[in-house]
């Protein structure tokens, strides 16, 4: 899936795919009609089902991770390969169906504009009644008010897959990206950057098919690992 | 600590120091890694030959351990943890490591899959039917 023949995009968009085949090709029908817009990756994250092939199937590009890595590896796998070819700009799309192209292309066109270095899609500014597990929500706000007091920039929707970066975001990411809940920790090494960080209202559905991955263990784990994340982040920065 | 005692811990720092040459003759062990093993059974040996009684009495009692050979106890946690960290962090720099990789094979296999879709579908499938 790729632009118009004889030019290329400048924007590459990552959807980065585990265990996903019951709604990656709802995810890429969603993409193809702007296919002149910008080229799609899959990065798919060591699936055990048929996500890839479904993917080479449909004549779209994938990454494929030889194990399970993490969400923040197969991101940046997928921000590595925009580096290496060159793209201006990037895209962070979920391959469970939650995102809608339309929001996407509005993200990313206010990403073009250069007003900006990160773009996030926020699902608090779009007032509709968003309204996440009482425990993600407490999540959320920490990650939110952690973010606000370590870099003074302001994130509703800290947690927010759907994120467009310019060449200088992109080429900070590669080198320096969480391995496994990559949230409010990667907007603080941005922020820290110097990174002009812009929050737009989105809506997004509910997931295509399939089940959050989401269990107990990583909703104890979650909040402690990002925390940690962004407290080293700004150690690092001081260092 | 009694002569011994001293004997026996010097003779197994010895043994120890034996098995990691020979691991490192085979290639089963890499040289810093030997180094350090070597290192720390050598200086298990030179305190058992160095620390005397009276010595080991005072440590526990600077210490405030009431009971003298609860020092031993203490000191072998510590060293014990002390090499846990110490390959926590050679295992956190060969995930680094492997991660580089591993994003690397994904982007070369990606070049590959995209030449074999350059030529048609049927070869862009070729790798999975194998």
């Amino acid at each position: 899936m790729s632009g118009v023949a004889g030019s290329k995009p400048e924007t590459l968009v990552i959807v980065p795919a585990y265990n996903e085949a019951a709604s990656i090709d709802a995810v890429l029908d969603e993409l193809r009609p702007h296919a002149a817009a910008f080229d799609v990756v899959v990065v798919d994250d060591g699936s055990s089902d048929d996500t890839r092939v479904r993917v080479l199937r449909r004549g779209a590009r994938v990454l494929s991770l030889p194990a399970n890595m993490g969400n923040g590896v197969a991101v940046q796998t997928g921000l590595k390969y925009a580096l290496r070819r060159g793209y201006a700009f990037a895209a962070q799309f979920d391959a469970d169906g939650q995102h809608l192209a339309k929001e996407l292309l509005k993200i990313l066109a206010i990403s073009r504009d250069g007003t900006c270095d990160v773009v996030v899609g926020s699902r608090f500014l779009a007032g509709e009644s968003f309204r996440p597990p009482p425990a993600r929500l407490a999540a959320i706000r920490l990650f939110s008010r952690l973010l606000r007091l370590l870099s003074g920039v302001t994130v509703r929707d800290c947690t927010s897959g759907l994120r467009a970066f310019n060449r200088r975001a992109i080429e900070l990411l590669a080198l320096d990206y969480p391995d496994h809940f990559p949230d409010a920790d990667v907007l603080l090494v941005l922020a820290l950057a110097g990174c002009r960080i812009r929050e737009v209202p989105v809506t997004m559905r509910a997931r295509v098919a399939g089940r959050s991955k989401t269990n107990l263990t990583r909703s104890v784990y979650y909040p402690f690992r990002v925390s940690l994340g962004m407290l080293m982040a700004l150690l690092r920065t001081r260092g | 600590m009694q002569a011994r005692l001293a004997l026996l811990i010097v003779v197994l720092a010895l043994g120890f120091i034996g098995v990691i040459l020979a691991a490192v003759r085979r290639r089963k062990m890499t040289e810093p890694i030997a180094v350090f093993w070597i290192a720390l059974f050598a200086g298990l040996g030179v305190f058992a030959i160095l620390a005397t009684r009276r010595f080991i009495d005072r440590l526990a009692e600077l210490a405030g351990i009431v009971y003298a050979p609860s020092l031993y106890f203490l000191l072998g946690i510590v060293v014990v943890l002390g090499v846990l960290v110490y390959f926590s962090v050679q295992l956190s720099v060969l995930l680094r490591i492997v991660r580089g990789l591993v994003q690397d094979v994904a982007i070369l296999n990606g070049e590959v899959d995209s030449l074999r879709q350059s030529r048609g579908p049927r070869d862009a499938l070729r790798g999975e039917e194998q």
